[in-house]
């Protein structure tokens, strides 16, 4: 993570020698220049889409169906730790999320954007059987 | 949210800027999304609760609470921060990357370590 030529990674140097100050002041310089201003709102209003999609969680979608972690652990055939598990993970295998979902009665779907921004939809049970 | 950094940060940010002056693209794209990641750190009302697409815990790291501040994909670059809250009111960056094909599991395995250093080491200079 050394800074050199064109990698550029920043990290502060020798760790020894690192001393930190009051930022806010600079940050505020930086935000308050309106050249890049249009670009940088653009990628924050995408962070904002990002985390509204972010906040719809697993359990957010349990709630919606009304059941509760011992109901949804029924249907998938294993414990209430369990659900509690995969609702606290990062990251699952696409089957267990498609299990969860369905347990939930929703209709297991990603949404996938291309690089041409055009939008794809596959199914989440086609996806996790390949 | 206040922020605080490395002395040596201002300095970069201030390459960053001359690069961008010069007509430089890639380092143009950088610096609006460095601008947008330090502005939702800045506008955080407090240390986040819970993680998000954009403020998300460094899982390797687990001496010290650290988050990574991201942007969503975007096919030239990749800008994050690693961030340690020791208040609710204030932000410790420990380091930038803006290197996109570095960025991985591997890269947040050093990430960890040196952040948990740099924390350790204001640490030690705000007893």
């Amino acid at each position: 993570m050394t800074s050199s030529g064109n990698d550029s990674s920043m990290n502060p140097g020798r760790l020894e020698e690192t001393t930190f100050v009051d930022a806010t002041n600079a940050v505020d310089e930086l935000l308050a220049e309106q050249e890049l201003a249009p670009e940088s709102q653009a990628i924050r209003e995408r962070m904002r889409e990002a985390d509204r999609v972010h906040a719809m969680t697993l359990a957010m979608v349990r709630h919606a169906a009304g059941l509760t972690q011992v109901e949804l652990a029924k249907s998938l055939n294993v414990s209430q730790a369990a659900v509690a598990r995969s609702e606290a993970r990062g990251d699952m295998l696409l089957s267990t999320l498609q299990a969860y979902l369905e347990a939930a009665g929703a209709r297991a779907v990603l949404l996938v954007e291309l690089a041409d921004g055009t939008v794809a939809r596959i199914s989440l049970a086609e996806a996790s059987a390949a | 949210m206040r922020i605080t950094w490395p002395t040596s940060f201002a300095a970069r940010v201030a390459e960053l800027q001359e690069e961008v002056a010069g007509g430089d693209r890639l380092a143009r794209k950088r610096l609006a999304a460095l601008r947008a990641l330090l502005e939702a750190l800045r506008e955080l009302p407090a240390k986040p609760e819970q993680e998000s697409a954009t403020f998300k815990r460094v899982r390797q790291s687990r001496r010290r609470e650290l988050w990574r501040v991201a942007h969503p994909f975007d096919p030239d670059v990749a800008v994050r921060i690693i961030v340690w809250f020791p208040t609710d009111g204030e932000a410790v960056v420990a380091l930038f990357s803006f290197d996109k094909a570095k960025l991985g599991d591997v890269w947040y395995d050093r990430a960890a370590i040196e952040g948990q250093a740099l924390v350790d080491q204001w640490i030690r200079q705000h007893p």
